[in-house]
């Protein structure tokens, strides 16, 4: 029984901890709070830091030494996955907030004389605001990487700079684009359908579709 | 433009090795790379691995391309391995089509770590990633940023407006990609982001295998129809006016072959851009 019990763990634990992750990465992941918190902000020295990865014997995907860039990156996929998680975790929590809004202001279980008022927020019978399952879904769902990416802390300057060049610079190709070039015309469509299948062309104008709401 | 990976005026050999996901532009990448090198002065050896691809191969389009004598993984492992070896004691520009999936020289760099050995033999590795706005795309991006050694500093990420099919802007086309972490994670580790122009008739110059000098001068192979003279006029723009600032303005210069021809275009447009500074300064005086 024991054993069983051990080896269903031992599954459990590979699920948790796919094996395409370095044992680098899942200490990161795993003490990533305290590494913010200590770090506070500051850059990393990864030379030393190596020094001590590899006393700790931990090492890369391979089971090699961790190298400068390795270990950086590593934190940075660490740092990444810890983020993707928590808004998963957001998302799902809103989810369930939304439901059980959506539950509360359902209108049957409205006061009989209950009216929304020019110019106030409606409210429930105890006196609190009736808030719209949609207003409470949304600044949950607001993508977490809204924030400018070049200005992480972690990136060296260096690095924050290049990163703020191409990608303003993309933006701005991209705004000159929108601006300057026509949209698509019927020969082009007829051209693309020839390409590439019409079924193909047809579930690309869909998904614009879906995606424009 | 960039700095790094330029703040050295060191000029190596260049080897450039396309990746991305199946039928994300690779071999029209390095296709238009190599001719853009060729016709301004440059050369580039062109080695293709990319056995499955028969119909847009850079063999049909070149007829110097080196290939290997088999397509077994093994023996295409064994070719590559010959042709760094020969790069590195000979010192000259190369690009390899490596095609999509599991490669011969995904396998290679698994055994040994290729970037670093060439680059301590004065080769600079250039690696392109090839990206389109699907989201499988991204998840090649992301999945090789994550398992792949081949991680050289000089690292591309070409985002194909080839490959943008509904008519949407090129910023909502994009938008997942800029703001996707593995994206992210590639330009904050020193990648350099440039846009492929979309060629609207790319198809009706390659089904032809014509070079794009020769469908720009409407040459018609045997056998063949010609192009309209809307389509090489499209092709003439797009070589002449669109592709220069991808190549010059968007990729460092020393992750591309030299273009002896290009740096004198170069020189005498800087130069007769400050004889009519001078003219514009002397006419204001005066």
């Amino acid at each position: 029984m024991a054993e069983k019990k051990e080896k269903w763990l031992r599954v459990l634990d590979g699920m948790a901890r796919p094996g395409n992750r370095s044992s680098l990465f899942w200490w990161m992941f795993e003490h990533h709070d305290e590494i913010v918190e200590a770090t506070a902000g500051q850059r990393m020295q990864w030379k030393r830091l190596c020094a001590e990865f590899a006393a700790m014997g931990l090492t890369d995907t391979s089971g090699r030494g961790v190298t400068e860039a390795n270990a950086r990156k590593t934190w940075w996929q660490a740092r990444r996955e810890k983020a993707r998680r928590a808004a998963a975790r957001a998302s799902d929590e809103a989810k369930r907030d939304a439901a059980a809004e959506a539950r509360r202001n359902y209108p049957s279980r409205m006061p009989r004389d209950a009216r929304p008022l020019a110019g106030e927020p409606a409210r429930h019978s105890n006196g609190a605001v009736v808030v719209s399952a949609t207003a409470r879904a949304s600044p949950a769902a607001l993508p977490i990487a809204a924030a400018k990416p070049w200005e992480d802390p972690n990136l060296p300057p260096e690095r924050a700079r290049h990163m703020q060049e191409q990608l303003e610079r993309l933006d701005r190709e991209h705004e000159w684009n929108a601006r300057h070039v026509k949209p698509l015309s019927k020969e082009r469509y007829k051209e693309l359908e020839q390409e590439f299948g019409a079924e193909r062309v047809q579930q690309r104008l869909l998904n614009r579709a879906r995606e424009e709401g | 433009m960039s700095t790094i990976g330029n703040s050295t005026n060191d000029r190596r050999p260049v080897l450039l090795i396309a990746v991305g996901r199946q039928r994300c532009g690779k071999t029209v990448f390095l296709n238009t790379t190599v001719q853009f090198v060729r016709a301004h002065g440059g050369n580039m050896v062109m080695w293709n691995a990319d056995t499955m691809n028969r119909t847009h191969s850079l063999s049909l389009f070149h007829s110097d391309v080196l290939e290997p004598g088999s397509a077994d993984p093994e023996d295409v492992k064994a070719w590559l391995e010959e042709r760094f070896i020969d790069m590195v004691e000979k010192q000259y520009d190369a690009l390899l089509d490596v095609g999509g999936g599991d490669t011969p020289l995904a396998r290679l760099v698994d055994e040994v770590p290729i970037v670093s050995e060439l680059e301590e033999r004065g080769v600079r590795v250039v690696l392109v990633h090839l990206i389109g706005p699907e989201r499988a795309d991204l998840d090649y991006l992301e999945r090789f940023l994550t398992e792949s050694r081949l991680a050289p500093e000089a690292t591309i990420l070409v985002l194909n407006k080839g490959l943008v099919l509904s008519g949407r802007s090129d910023g909502v086309a994009f938008a997942e990609v800029r703001r996707h972490p593995a994206f992210l994670e590639a330009v904050g580790g020193g990648a350099v982001v440039a846009t492929l122009p979309r060629l609207p008739c790319m198809s009706q110059v390659t089904d032809r295998g014509l070079t794009f000098l020769e469908a720009m001068t409407g040459i018609v192979k045997p056998g063949q129809a010609p192009m309209s003279f809307f389509d090489q006029s499209r092709v003439k723009n797009w070589w002449s006016r669109e592709l220069p600032g991808f190549f010059l303005e968007r990729i460092p210069p020393l992750w591309l072959p030299d273009m002896p021809a290009l740096r004198a275009e170069v020189v005498q447009e800087k130069e007769a851009r400050s004889r009519q500074r001078k003219a514009e300064a002397q006419s204001a005086e005066g």
